[in-house]
């Protein structure tokens, strides 16, 4: 059954976390009350719990320890259809086998005046509905190597000008359902009250995954 | 006798700088008599502490120490109360002061835990004040503190208190509302004698 079609119109969103303070703080946020996120703690949750979610959130920052034995369902949901976000600091390429490889994070750029390094893609890109610039320039962990067919919306470029990887892209096409990866960690971010432009990503992320 | 270090990683207990590094799901195994203080890494999973709070209040009440780094957002330990996030506009909205001495922070010049920046040398504070990112040590506070507890830091205009310690029992706890204090010890911000300090109070000296 198509999104437009289901009888009940509000998505089942997922919230894959690890009880740290900042997935905690998300999970409390009044902003996201709406979205009756359902909490499912890496650690003690069981795959029923993500089983019927139209969407699954993987917060920033799991223990890879735990979160590896969540790829067969993150992956079922993917392939079932349901739209899955997998946010950064997660190890992708041990799980989800996306290349991944980590770069120094450059907190003070807009203190210095130094550039970030960060150039926006694909501008006709549908998700850009959904994500101001802000929202995915404040800072990233690593760069990804997005399969073919999928779409950046952000690389990361060296010093040198050259590309070096893409710190967010959406996939559309290799899957029955839609995923989103990248390598900022705007849970952390949001729920420590550090960083406006992470909150914009979060909440951005999930407008595109319930709406998009 | 040994001060543990609870991280949010797989550890099988090794010493590290002083700290003897577990993982934070191993605690209740771990927290025996020979422990004087537990160093809470401020992405431990509180949910699961607080599961656990009957073995931390345990070990407090019969004279240990603990460390508390972060945000509580789960009231894991007797006497914590939730973190509250600042609305900050510019680092004097988080500039510290100091309001009780302690020996944690014995020596330590506030104005060295303010900023972070991408150097690794020293950096004069003039320098930070234009260069520097404020906010890592502290951008929230905590106004409900159990009775008897002592300040130790404020931020900005608003006092708010960022670091406090209270009485538990024969013990004691110390929160510190920010990101793990231990990020601070450095020389190249003057405090590397920070990390001893931690480490003498946690072992009850």
């Amino acid at each position: 059954m198509s999104r437009a079609t289901r009888t009940n119109p509000a998505p089942a969103v997922a919230f894959l976390h690890g009880g740290s303070h900042s997935h905690l703080a998300t999970l409390a946020d009044p902003a996201l009350a709406p979205y009756r996120m359902r909490a499912v703690h890496v650690r003690t949750g069981v795959p029923e719990d993500i089983a019927g979610s139209d969407v699954v959130v993987v917060a920033d920052r799991l223990r890879p320890d735990l979160l590896s034995g969540w790829a067969a369902e993150v992956k079922e949901a993917l392939e079932r259809g349901a739209t899955v976000v997998v946010f950064g600091e997660n190890h992708v390429q041990d799980w989800l086998g996306v290349p991944e490889q980590p770069r120094p994070t450059i907190f003070w750029w807009w203190r210095t005046g130094e550039d970030h390094r960060v150039r926006l893609q694909a501008p006709d890109h549908p998700a850009w509905g959904f994500f101001s610039d802000r929202s995915v320039i404040w800072h990233y962990h690593g760069v990804l190597e997005p399969p073919p067919g999928a779409v950046s919306l952000a690389d990361l470029h060296t010093p040198d000008g050259e590309r070096d990887g893409s710190i967010l892209f959406v996939d559309e096409t290799n899957h029955r359902g839609r995923l989103l990866v990248t390598t900022m960690d705007p849970v952390y971010h949001h729920g420590s009250g550090f960083m406006p432009g992470a909150t914009q990503l979060l909440y951005s992320a999930l407008h595109w995954a319930t709406r998009g | 006798m040994s001060v543990l270090k609870a991280v949010m990683a797989p550890r099988d207990g090794a010493l590290v700088d002083g700290f003897r590094e577990i993982d934070v799901y191993d605690l209740p195994s771990v927290c025996g008599p020979a422990v004087t203080g537990i160093y809470f890494t401020g992405d431990v999973d509180q949910e699961y502490l607080f599961d656990n709070r009957d073995v931390l209040d345990a070990f407090v009440a019969r004279g240990g120490r603990v460390l508390i780094n972060g945000h509580v957002q789960r009231i894991f330990l007797t006497g914590l109360t939730r973190w509250r996030k600042l609305e900050f506009r510019n680092p004097s909205d988080l500039a510290l002061r100091r309001v009780n001495e302690h020996p944690v922070w014995a020596g330590i010049d506030p104005k060295a835990l303010l900023y972070n920046s991408g150097r690794r040398e020293p950096v004069p504070f003039e320098e930070l004040e234009r260069i520097g990112v404020a906010g890592f040590y502290g951008r929230g506070c905590y106004l409900d503190m159990p009775d008897g507890a002592q300040v130790v830091h404020t931020l900005g205009r608003t006092r708010a208190p960022i670091d406090y310690e209270y009485r538990l029992g024969q013990g004691r706890v110390l929160v510190h509302g920010g990101n793990d204090l231990l990020q601070f010890a450095g020389e190249h911000r003057g405090t590397a004698h920070l990390r001893t300090q931690i480490l003498d109070w946690l072992e009850g000296r």
